[in-house]
């Protein structure tokens, strides 16, 4: 397969570069009303726009308020630096948010929109949690045979749904205003950090403004610190939390929605 | 697998679903763009499962690179496997084209050479794969905007030869032979004409977009009458295949895709019954631009 291989080899290098650089089009047979160059330019435009159009649907939120024009010079300058590396073409735009970080530093224009990497992070999670998998339900049966010893090594799981985020800026309020079925609404800054969390219930993602307790929990949850940490941690820092409380609200709220023992990862 | 339906399907998309599971249209069968419905839960993969209650299914994937030289991908077939054995599927088709190159994701259906380097490496790679699937492949003819210098063969001969060295099936889109046609100069009723009988296991119709200078298989409009004439005439040569109307981008409600598929029927009900001629089709045409769906 060495010349498959390297027509496609050619053929890739050409779909990487933009459509104003010089392209090596002799692989390609001549004739027709378009130049070979002008053929393989139609191949750039369908794969870009296939990958920018994915961008514009997670980050629906963040393309309304740079305009779309604005939004598709970010996303094409992500997809030059970021080719996809699966399939499927929902999981395209992971790194996007910090991306989006790095763009605003290095765009002074942008000064006034600092919120945006967390709106992307925001509207990633909500798109995670559209596609997550499917929990299984809490095995009190199985926790209720664990030994003393297996209690004390024991990990909570967080549903496949959840993701948890903390910003220094009104985000929930921002991806609310700007879903289309909103009108204009003002948004005033905030003191504190905001805390949310992004679920699934009954298939639908979920974005809800949770208490920083709750977070920290979540937090420590994600971070597979052990049930016996968290009571040490929890009686121990300044903020005590009540986690004999908050856990069964928790799996109550299927946030939680299993364990495992640690010694056995 | 073997389509025990045929008649006349509709690609199944996400904005159409309450319109489908509320009025049961009455189609034949749904196809499922399969990458969709890969996910390992939520609404997705439900809507798979929801749909195949009530219809006959056929799982189309875009991501088996048939063409690629990447090592094949088993992961992504392992995920493929599973969702064939939940919805048991009438057919497993994909497209003959590359779409990866060094683990990189195209998201487009890139044209291979018509050489016989290439008949060998993708009919080698299909066998493996219905090892793997353990069924029948379908593999698709693409739309192309351009041919390679290197190509020995016509399209048609390339086709042919892999679906015969690897045992797989056909899946024949007129839309793509127009397209191609448009934009590489060949001849459509050449190209059909020299497709055998028994190869062909479905028919893909679809809508593409005039860009002045070529067309795009963008699957965003209704059938064009020259596709539309065009299947009347593969029709004259494989009368009992299934057939399904493809859209994808700009989607139109959903009794307009109905029309489509009604209009499809009609011609597929008049050449199996005899009571057309073929040759003045125009009449027929005219009469299904205006007819609306009960």
């Amino acid at each position: 397969m060495q010349q498959l291989h390297k027509i496609q080899q050619q053929f890739w290098h050409s779909l990487r570069i933009s459509e104003k650089m010089a392209l090596n089009s002799n692989f390609i047979a001549k004739g027709g009303k378009l130049t070979p160059q002008k053929r393989l330019n139609i191949y750039q435009r369908t794969g870009r726009t296939a990958h920018i159009n994915a961008l514009a649907q997670c980050y629906s939120c963040c393309e309304t308020i740079l305009g779309e024009k604005y939004f598709n010079q970010i996303a094409m300058q992500y997809f030059y630096k970021y080719p996809a590396i699966n399939q499927n073409l929902n999981t395209y735009g992971e790194l996007f948010a910090d991306f989006l970080q790095d763009f605003i530093n290095d765009h002074t224009e942008l000064e006034e929109y600092p919120y945006l990497p967390d709106l992307a992070r925001l509207e990633k999670g909500y798109e995670q949690a559209y596609f997550s998998i499917n929990d299984e339900p809490f095995d009190f049966s199985a926790l209720s045979k664990l030994s003393a010893q297996e209690q004390n090594n024991l990990c909570l799981k967080l549903s496949n749904s959840i993701y948890v985020l903390q910003s220094d800026y009104p985000i929930y309020e921002i991806w609310n205003a700007n879903q289309s079925d909103n009108q204009h609404q003002e948004i005033q800054a905030i003191n504190e950090p905001q805390h949310l969390c992004i679920y699934r219930r009954d298939f639908k993602p979920i974005v809800e403004i949770i208490e920083p307790d709750y977070w920290n929990i979540l937090k420590y949850i994600q971070e597979h610190i052990s049930l016996s940490k968290l009571e040490e941690i929890s009686s121990t820092s300044e903020r005590k939390l009540h986690i004999e409380t908050m856990i069964p609200e928790l799996i109550q709220k299927n946030w939680i929605c299993g364990f495992f023992i640690k010694n056995s990862l | 697998m073997q389509f025990t339906t045929p008649g006349i399907g509709v690609g199944f998309r996400s904005p159409h679903a309450k319109d489908i599971f509320t009025s049961k249209p009455n189609l034949d069968f749904f196809e499922l763009l399969t990458d969709n419905h890969l996910v390992e839960g939520g609404y997705a993969r439900q809507q798979a499962h929801l749909i195949r209650q009530d219809y006959p299914v056929t799982m189309h994937c875009v991501g088996m690179s048939l063409g690629g030289t990447d090592a094949i991908d088993f992961e992504y077939l392992a995920k493929i496997k599973q969702l064939a054995k939940e919805l048991q599927p009438e057919i497993i088709s994909d497209h003959l084209c590359w779409t990866s190159f060094e683990n990189q994701h195209a998201h487009d259906l890139l044209p291979l050479p018509y050489t016989e380097e290439a008949i060998i490496h993708v009919s080698n790679r299909i066998r493996q794969i219905q090892d793997y699937l353990e069924t029948t492949l379908v593999v698709e003819n693409v739309s192309s905007y351009l041919t390679y210098d290197c190509s020995q063969l016509n399209e048609w001969e390339f086709l042919t030869a892999i679906v015969e060295t690897s045992n797989c099936k056909l899946l024949l889109d007129i839309n793509n032979i127009y397209v191609s046609q448009f934009n590489n100069q060949i001849d459509a009723i050449e190209y059909i004409n020299n497709i055998p009988l028994n190869i062909v296991a479905e028919i893909h119709l679809a809508g593409f977009e005039d860009k002045g200078d070529y067309l795009l298989d963008a699957h965003n409009n209704q059938v064009s009458t020259p596709v539309w004439e065009l299947y009347q005439h593969v029709l004259k040569i494989h009368k009992h295949i299934p057939t399904l109307i493809e859209w994808d981008n700009d989607l139109p409600t959903f009794s307009i895709l109905l029309k489509e598929a009604e209009k499809a029927r009609a011609f597929q009900l008049s050449v199996n019954s005899n009571n057309i001629n073929l040759d003045t089709h125009e009449p027929l045409l005219a009469k299904l631009d205006h007819a609306t769906v009960t």
